[in-house]
């Protein structure tokens, strides 16, 4: 067999293997870094339930000032709309604080951070343009949070999750930046309407309340990809 | 409701995969046999770091694909642009995407060179860039729109490829690296998603270096990557209306 043979079988053999791999996460082994005990997950995982809660609660306190909005504010249009993407954001932070909880407990750990309060600054000025801000403050200090967990911790099922979680924090901070930035406007549909008409236009900001599909819960992967042999559209 | 079914995607996602198996694993894991235990490393056994060099040999791959993806969308979006016979709209909206695929480039290349540097220190052989080369789906059509779909999937299929990668990792600041580059692409996947199905209208304020403003979600800089979303100010929530 020449070296060129030899190589190619080599290759033949890697790229059967390692597709696997790839596909099911066994390239590399999933077990706990060394010298270190599951239960050392338990502090940063609470920390992050407790961001999660107090997210929840911030975002209860953004919605309170949007239904206080007045026609007076520049933005007034888009109450509807902001309130909707802002409900729809809370929505998953919920999912977000129970799937936290429920690995807590597989850790024989407690839930016991709280209901959580809101994060407003002392400064804050109730307005439209304000929430957004507020809330893209909020969500770019939880997606740095979560990839900083990674430094702590140990178990893989656990930095499977505060990956899967951060990437949508990721997410919802890119939406509301570009909103916050002047970049985007919501489409002329959904100006002057209310929260409650634009439910599935919301949904169709940040999809998924997960990356990918942990513990059930579906992520990016159930999603179907863009037809991109459709030129119709 | 569960995904995928188009022949057309479950060709390309195989492509994808066995592109970037076979780039990786025949470079790294041949020189990953011979590698010495070093405690900076996290105590890994010279077969856990070869293992590790692996899997982040292929993620390396995979932002390569992404960026002669990239480079191979430029040229169909350059084209659109520049044809005067194109209505002006469609043009317009070239440029826009031209220079939106400019930055998303732009990122990746940062992402590919903390990779090859990550790979290097684990001792490790990193994939060469020609070695990894995207290969457009058949039934591709190459526009503007086609171009920005495609990227989005590809994004989405980055990303979870490198929080799937990441559960394997044993060492806290590879970890941290993956979930760092993966936010990004999440971005990149919601930039282009909003676009593609007209969630948002685009004012003539938008700054396309701005839209995905980091490299990364969080700081890398202290592991030669580069800089997070620390780096962006606190937006003031004192405006009045």
């Amino acid at each position: 067999m020449t070296e060129e043979l030899s190589r190619r079988a080599a290759l033949r053999r890697a790229t059967a293997a390692a597709s696997l791999g790839l596909a099911t996460g066994l390239l590399t082994r999933a077990s706990p870094a060394l010298a270190l005990s599951p239960q050392d997950d338990l502090a940063p995982l609470k920390a992050l339930l407790t961001a999660e809660r107090n997210a929840i609660k911030t975002y209860d306190a953004a919605v309170s000032v949007l239904d206080a909005a007045t026609p007076a504010d520049p933005l007034f249009p888009f109450q509807g709309i902001v309130k909707a993407i802002a409900l729809h954001f809370r929505q998953q932070h919920i999912e977000h604080a129970e799937r936290l909880a429920r690995y807590i407990t597989r850790l024989a750990g407690i839930d016991d951070v709280g209901e959580g309060a809101a994060q407003v600054p002392a400064d804050f000025v109730p307005g439209i343009k304000n929430v957004i801000d507020l809330a893209t403050n909020a969500e770019k200090a939880a997606a740095i949070s979560y990839t900083d967990a990674q430094k702590s911790l140990v178990l893989a099922d656990n930095a499977e999750l505060a990956a899967t979680i951060g990437a949508v924090e990721s997410q919802h901070f890119v939406v509301l930046n570009l909103a916050a930035s002047g970049f985007v406007t919501p489409p002329a549909s959904t100006v002057n309407q209310p929260a409650d008409a634009l439910t599935a236009v919301a949904a169709r900001f940040v999809p998924r309340s997960f990356a990918v599909t942990v513990d059930g819960a579906p992520g990016l992967d159930d999603e179907t990809d863009l037809p991109f042999y459709d030129v119709t559209r | 409701m569960k995904t995928q079914t188009h022949p057309d995607s479950v060709l390309a996602r195989r492509r994808f995969l066995q592109g970037l198996a076979a780039a990786t694993a025949a470079s790294t894991l041949p020189a990953c046999e011979t590698l010495e235990r070093d405690n900076s490393q996290h105590q890994l056994s010279p077969v856990d770091r070869a293992r590790e060099a692996s899997a982040l040999n292929t993620l390396l791959a995979a932002e390569y694909i992404l960026l002669d993806a990239y480079a191979q969308s430029a040229v169909i979006l350059t084209d659109a642009r520049d044809t005067p016979s194109r209505p002006q709209e469609e043009r317009d909206f070239a440029a826009l995407a031209l220079a939106l695929v400019t930055e998303f480039q732009q990122d990746h290349e940062a992402h590919a060179a903390l990779l090859m540097t990550t790979v290097t220190n684990l001792g490790g052989n990193a994939v060469r860039e020609d070695e990894a080369r995207f290969t457009p789906p058949r039934g591709f059509r190459p526009s503007v729109g086609n171009v920005l779909k495609l990227a989005a999937n590809e994004e989405r299929r980055a990303a979870i490829a490198f929080n799937r990668v990441l559960k394997g990792l044993q060492t806290p600041d590879h970890r941290f690296i993956l979930a760092s580059i993966e936010g990004v692409d999440t971005q990149h996947f919601m930039v282009l998603k909003a676009l593609i199905e007209a969630l948002v209208d685009v004012t003539p304020a938008l700054d396309t270096a701005r839209v995905v403003p980091q490299p990364f979600v969080s700081s890398t800089e202290s592991l030669g990557g580069g800089s997070g979303l620390e780096a962006q100010p606190l937006l003031a929530v004192n405006d009045a209306n």
